[in-house]
């Protein structure tokens, strides 16, 4: 944008400015005019509204009940590490947080105040003969032999509670990845169930889909009207090209082809791919896979590798 | 700590919401937990719908809500719900973290100004719980016809600018920019009317 923009060129734009859809430079151009029109800063925060309600639409996808507990205590032990270093001065830094960049506390110092160095306890040379200038009365040496019972006490107990520590942080790490193992067992578990359901329900129906050319790929629909959930089951469908994904069709009745979803199959032709869509039951007409670029297209470009029709109701 | 200003309409979970984001601004650091524990599947969802990597999407969801501790003090409630703060910085930290996976480069340019010198976010479901949202924007988009919903996507989700759209559909740009500007505004006008209703 190299001309000064009118008010109505700008508030057209608001969209784009919106979604983040333009260059680095138009942006900053166009934020310019809105900082000077009420309209148009009006205008943008119910448009950033509605493309910011897009992240509603997401499908839940909950994380484990584990990797969140995890997540959850550092995040809470880091934000008391921060709030203990801003009142003692320290900063943060604001480094991106991490499993690695968590604050741990450091090991428990390992000196004390009563720690004798070498020389404090190696014995003296005594030659033969001289006065003995070690030797002291005994309420003299008591005291001393009372601190190095102390410290010899207090050493053990040093070393044994590190040892326990240890112990006790082995023990809490192996609990940590024996629960991550049940969660995502039973994640694997209740996924497999919900495939099961999506296919095996009462209100499900089932819809063959086969080749159009003489190859061998082939897929099955399975339709819970109940729910509206969609269940594609491909097989023999060979991984799409690089730069190119399978796309799947409801195609109505109306001959209106609805996008339900883009995929890619493994290496032995498999996808599992599902999707929720309202569809009355008599506004189905067929379903269709083609092959497309990369991130799908808005309406079917490619040719038709399978179909199929409902079977009538009985 | 002045109190953060109030909407005047909010869901119960928003106002909750709003209280939590006072408490980490005066330093609780329970109510990060707390947030946490209100939005961490909903970001989630989000960052894992952008970046496609579960590995990837755990990281970017502890970033975002460590952004939202140490921003909660910036946090202004006329400029949206803090749900709807919370995910615009989830959307920014996972487009920034895809656009580094695509580029394989290591160095994440965090954009830390999600609200700084921008026009407010105007939630226009502001007054609906989180699972009623969902319903009535989903909704919304299928209203859309699917060329005008798949510029919507790619941009929003994708974060592709519109040259990449117009290169990816294989369409002018021209086009793309008339069912950017169609999309957004319908979809806006459409979840405003499912508020009216709602509210009538």
């Amino acid at each position: 944008m190299t001309t000064p923009l009118s008010h109505d060129e700008a508030f057209a734009m608001l969209p784009e400015l919106a979604l983040d859809l333009l260059s680095p430079d138009d942006a900053a151009t166009l934020m310019a005019f809105v900082q000077t029109s009420p309209a148009c800063q009006a205008e943008l925060a119910s448009l950033r509204g509605a493309a910011g309600a897009m992240a509603s639409a997401v499908s839940p996808a909950p994380m484990g009940d584990a990797k969140k507990r995890t997540m959850r205590d550092r995040l809470v032990s880091r934000a008391v590490a921060s709030t203990r270093a801003d009142a003692t001065g320290a900063d943060d830094g604001g480094v991106e947080p991490s499993a690695a960049t968590v604050p741990i506390a450091p090991p428990a110092a390992t000196t004390s105040p009563l720690r004798l160095e070498p020389r404090d306890v190696l014995p003296e040379k005594h030659e033969p003969g001289a006065p003995d200038r070690r030797r002291r009365p005994a309420w003299q040496v008591l005291p001393w032999m009372a601190a190095a019972a102390s410290i010899g006490i207090a050493l053990a107990q040093l070393r044994t509670t590190s040892e326990l520590t240890a112990e006790r942080d082995a023990a809490r790490a192996a609990l940590t990845s024996a629960t991550a193992s049940t969660t995502q067992l039973s994640a694997q578990l209740a996924s497999r169930d919900s495939l099961v359901a999506a296919m095996t329900g009462a209100q499900v129906s089932v819809v063959e889909l086969a080749s159009t050319a003489k190859l061998p790929p082939g897929a099955r629909m399975f339709w819970d009207r109940l729910t509206n959930r969609w269940t594609l089951i491909t097989h023999d469908l060979q991984p799409a090209q690089a730069g190119r994904t399978y796309q799947l069709w409801l195609v109505t009745a109306k001959a209106e082809k609805i996008s339900a979803g883009t995929f890619n199959t493994d290496a032995q032709g498999r996808a599992v791919v599902q999707a929720t869509y309202a569809l009355a039951e008599a506004d189905l007409a067929a379903i269709a896979i083609t092959e497309e670029p990369e991130g799908g297209s808005p309406q079917p470009t490619g040719t038709i590798l399978v179909a199929g029709t409902p079977a009538p109701t009985r | 700590m002045p109190a953060l200003p109030m909407r005047s309409r909010l869901s119960e979970d928003a106002a909750g919401d709003v209280a939590i984001i006072q408490r980490m601004a005066q330093g609780d650091e329970s109510a990060l937990g707390a947030l946490h524990d209100r939005w961490s599947d909903g970001v989630h969802a989000l960052v894992l719908r952008i970046v496609r990597d579960e590995a990837e999407a755990e990281e970017v969801v502890e970033a975002v809500f460590w952004q939202g501790w140490q921003q909660a003090g910036r946090y202004a409630g006329e400029r949206g719900t803090p749900g709807a703060w919370l995910l615009a910085i989830a959307r920014s930290r996972a487009l920034d973290r895809l656009r580094t996976i695509r580029r394989r480069r290591d160095d994440v340019t965090a954009d830390d100004s999600v609200f700084a010198n921008e026009p407010a976010i105007g939630d226009p479901l502001s007054d609906l719980n989180t699972s009623e949202r969902a319903g009535r924007v989903v909704a919304a988009l299928e209203t859309l016809p699917p060329e005008q919903r798949m510029v919507l996507e790619l941009a929003y989700f994708e974060g592709l600018s519109q040259t990449e759209i117009a290169d990816q559909l294989a369409q002018p740009l021209g086009t793309i920019k008339t069912r950017a500007r169609l999309a957004l505004r319908k979809l806006r006008d459409t979840l405003s009317v499912l508020r009216e209703e709602l509210a009538s």
